[in-house]
């Protein structure tokens, strides 16, 4: 059955999906195998984007999907499992900028990569971000921006995170459709990316190594 | 008329000339230079985003400002798109606006919600986007019109907007021509299909487009006859034949999507008002390059396609140029953060080659970014000198 979770997400079938996971749940199937359906069919879905089967409309619907489904699971994954999988990754767009179609898209393909995304949404102070990373633990932090302005708002938020000595504690990584190597270098991140599918690789990596 | 006047005079028949032209896929004199700026423009002049966009004769001076420094070869909008109401036409979803919700200087914020429901597009499919406006609007602009009025009051409250809307524009319309320099576009909003996706908001469009994309289409078809009267009204009243249509989230559609759900209602749009004697500028915001095939099926020079850094613009050159004008695309990264020779060398290279037999009007993708080196910008003015003769 998980093959058809995860080819019903991939083929953006909502109504399956969601028909799927209650059936499996009530059948008691193990709520972390079918989470892992769903991760894989999320996985797919990023495959497809990178050879241009899917568009962004399809991303963003498909993130959609997979929040519906996560939502029926949630109440009946064991409370002390080690839930947070590839770990807990805190992301939002910074201040005084409210784009965030790329960065939900990104929160999306996070979780089905298996992290526990803490999207902190947009326009949002060093002091947040500062105080998220604090009590959560997070050891990675996403910073999405799209105005130029934003870089120096990604450079104070990553200023803060030194201040409060959490710098050496976080690995982060930027993203927005005019990052590149010297916004990476003038805002002091660990990694900046223009493409959500190719931001994730390298997080997982990070998670992994 | 004396000397000085003159002169006004036939800098602005020739610039109308040249812009005019290059539409109509001829070459020009030189490849014309007109940009869609807002904010870049208060802060050249140091003034704030609220009062740019809240007092219409500072709003002018700005303009006067901008246009006598750079010297673009038109205006590019009147004051109305600012105009609360019309705002409310490009961004039909709550906002947050400088010096009300946002310090003075800050720009605007945009807020989507399902404010809209699925319920409502058989309203507008029964009643018409007009209708559904006039009941939409207190839910997004309760700063302007509170909600809970209705009936008369309601409708007078929307009527004296819209005619101060008007007067705005045909004064900065005036004000631009005094100084020689013809207006770019007679209005502007949103395509049918952007309005439904930010008033049902996008997460909830895309479901809409997977679900039940037969009501989606037949909501946006509805709705093309009332924009394209719109549309003609404010042509005919500012006395200019372009109005700007934004399109930009029929991008994100995949070809086949964008073929069943945008290409329809452009086509509809494009073809009526080509009719009208209107041409549509398309304000292609994000990638369209997977896009550009479909494109070819509009009416020739029915439009300007303006893109905005994010599509392929040569290889659009290649695929549509010889049907329709092209205008753009100085990223807005370059020129916020890169330096003039970068901003020379990159329009040199627009001109040489989407420029080539004309058809092309050079342009900073979307609007000058707010943070724009002002130096940056008069390059794309010094490469159409430098570089743009034909
Ligand atoms: C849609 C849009 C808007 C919408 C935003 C709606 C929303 N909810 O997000 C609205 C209308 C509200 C808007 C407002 C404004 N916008 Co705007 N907007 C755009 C537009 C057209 C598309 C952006 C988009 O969503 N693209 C699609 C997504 C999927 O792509 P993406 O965001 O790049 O994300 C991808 C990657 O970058 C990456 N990614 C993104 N974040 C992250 C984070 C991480 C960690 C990782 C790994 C990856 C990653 O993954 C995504 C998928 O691959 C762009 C133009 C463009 N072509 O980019 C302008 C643009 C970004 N906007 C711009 C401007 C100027 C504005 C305004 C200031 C306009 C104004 N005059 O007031 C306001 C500012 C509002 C504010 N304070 O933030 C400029 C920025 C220029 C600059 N130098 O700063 C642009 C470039 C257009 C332009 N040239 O004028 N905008």
């Amino acid at each position: 059955m998980g093959e058809e979770i995860k080819t019903a997400l991939a083929n953006l079938d909502e109504n399956l999906v969601l028909d799927l996971v209650r059936r499996k749940i009530q059948a008691g199937e193990d709520p972390e195998a079918i989470l892992a359906d769903l991760k894989t069919g999320i996985e797919i879905i990023g495959q497809k984007f990178e050879a241009q089967e899917l568009y962004l409309i399809d991303l963003i619907y498909s993130g959609d999907i997979f929040r519906g489904a996560f939502e029926l699971i949630k109440p009946v994954l064991r409370k002390d499992r080690d839930s947070t999988g590839l770990g807990k990754f805190v992301l939002g767009t910074v201040k005084g900028d409210v784009h965030d179609i790329g960065k939900n898209i990104v929160a999306d393909l996070l979780t089905g990569a298996g992290f526990e995304v803490i999207d902190l949404g947009v326009d949002i102070a060093p002091e947040i971000f500062v105080a998220r990373v604090r009590e959560t633990g997070s050891r990675f932090v996403g910073l999405s921006g799209l105005l130029t302005v934003a870089y120096d708002a990604m450079k104070e938020t990553i200023r803060a995170l030194e201040k409060a000595d959490l710098r050496e504690k976080v690995k982060v990584m930027i993203g927005g459709s005019m990052v590149n190597d010297e916004v990476k270098a003038y805002v002091g991140a660990d990694a900046g990316c223009r493409d959500a599918v190719q931001g994730v690789k390298i997080v997982k990596q990070w998670a992994k190594g | 008329m004396n000397q000085g006047g003159n002169e006004i005079k036939q800098k602005f028949e020739e610039r109308k000339r040249r812009v005019e032209a290059a539409i109509r896929l001829e070459t020009p004199d030189r490849v014309p230079f007109t940009t869609m700026v807002y904010s870049f423009a208060a802060r050249f002049a140091g003034i704030s985003v609220h009062d740019y966009i809240f007092n219409p004769r500072e709003n002018r001076r700005v303009h006067r400002i901008f246009n006598q420094e750079f010297e673009p070869d038109m205006n590019y909008l009147p004051a109305t798109n600012l105009h609360p109401l019309m705002v409310a036409l490009a961004q039909p979803c709550p906002v947050r606006l400088p010096g009300r919700e946002l310090p003075p200087d800050e720009s605007w914020q945009c807020f989507e919600e399902p404010l809209m429901t699925v319920e409502d597009y058989e309203y507008i499919i029964r009643k018409g986007m007009p209708l559904f406006m006039r009941r939409f609007l207190p839910k997004i602009r309760p700063q302007f019109i509170r909600p809970g009025i209705s009936g008369l009051p309601g409708r007078l409250k929307i009527l004296g907007l819209s005619i101060s809307a008007i007067t705005t524009a045909i004064a900065s319309i005036r004000d631009a021509g005094k100084m020689g320099f013809p207006t770019f576009l007679g209005g502007g909003f949103e395509s049918p299909f952007c309005m439904i996706s930010l008033a049902r908001s996008l997460k909830e469009f895309s479901r809409d487009i997977h679900q039940r994309p037969e009501t989606v289409s037949r909501a946006i078809q509805r709705s093309v006859p009332s924009l394209v009267r719109v549309a003609k009204f404010m042509s005919r009243i500012s006395g200019v034949p372009r109005v700007l249509i934004g399109f930009h989230r029929e991008a994100f559609l995949s070809p086949r999507q964008f073929r069943e759900l945008a290409l329809p209602e452009i086509r509809e749009i494009t073809s009526l008002l080509s009719r009208a004697g209107v041409v549509t500028v398309l304000h292609c915001d994000s990638d369209w390059t997977p896009h550009l095939e479909a494109l070819q099926e509009l009416p020739e020079k029915s439009c300007v396609l303006e893109f905005d850094g994010a599509t392929d613009i040569f290889k659009a050159k290649k695929t549509i140029g010889k049907r329709l004008c092209i205008k753009g695309d100085v990223p807005a990264r370059i020129l916020a953060l890169g330096t003039k020779d970068q901003v020379l060398d990159y329009c040199r290279k627009l001109i040489e080659e989407v420029g080539e037999g004309g058809g092309f009007i050079l342009a900073s993708g979307c609007e000058i970014p707010p943070d724009a080196k002002p130096e940056n910008v008069a390059a794309m003015r010094e490469a159409v000198e430098k570089y743009g003769k034909y």
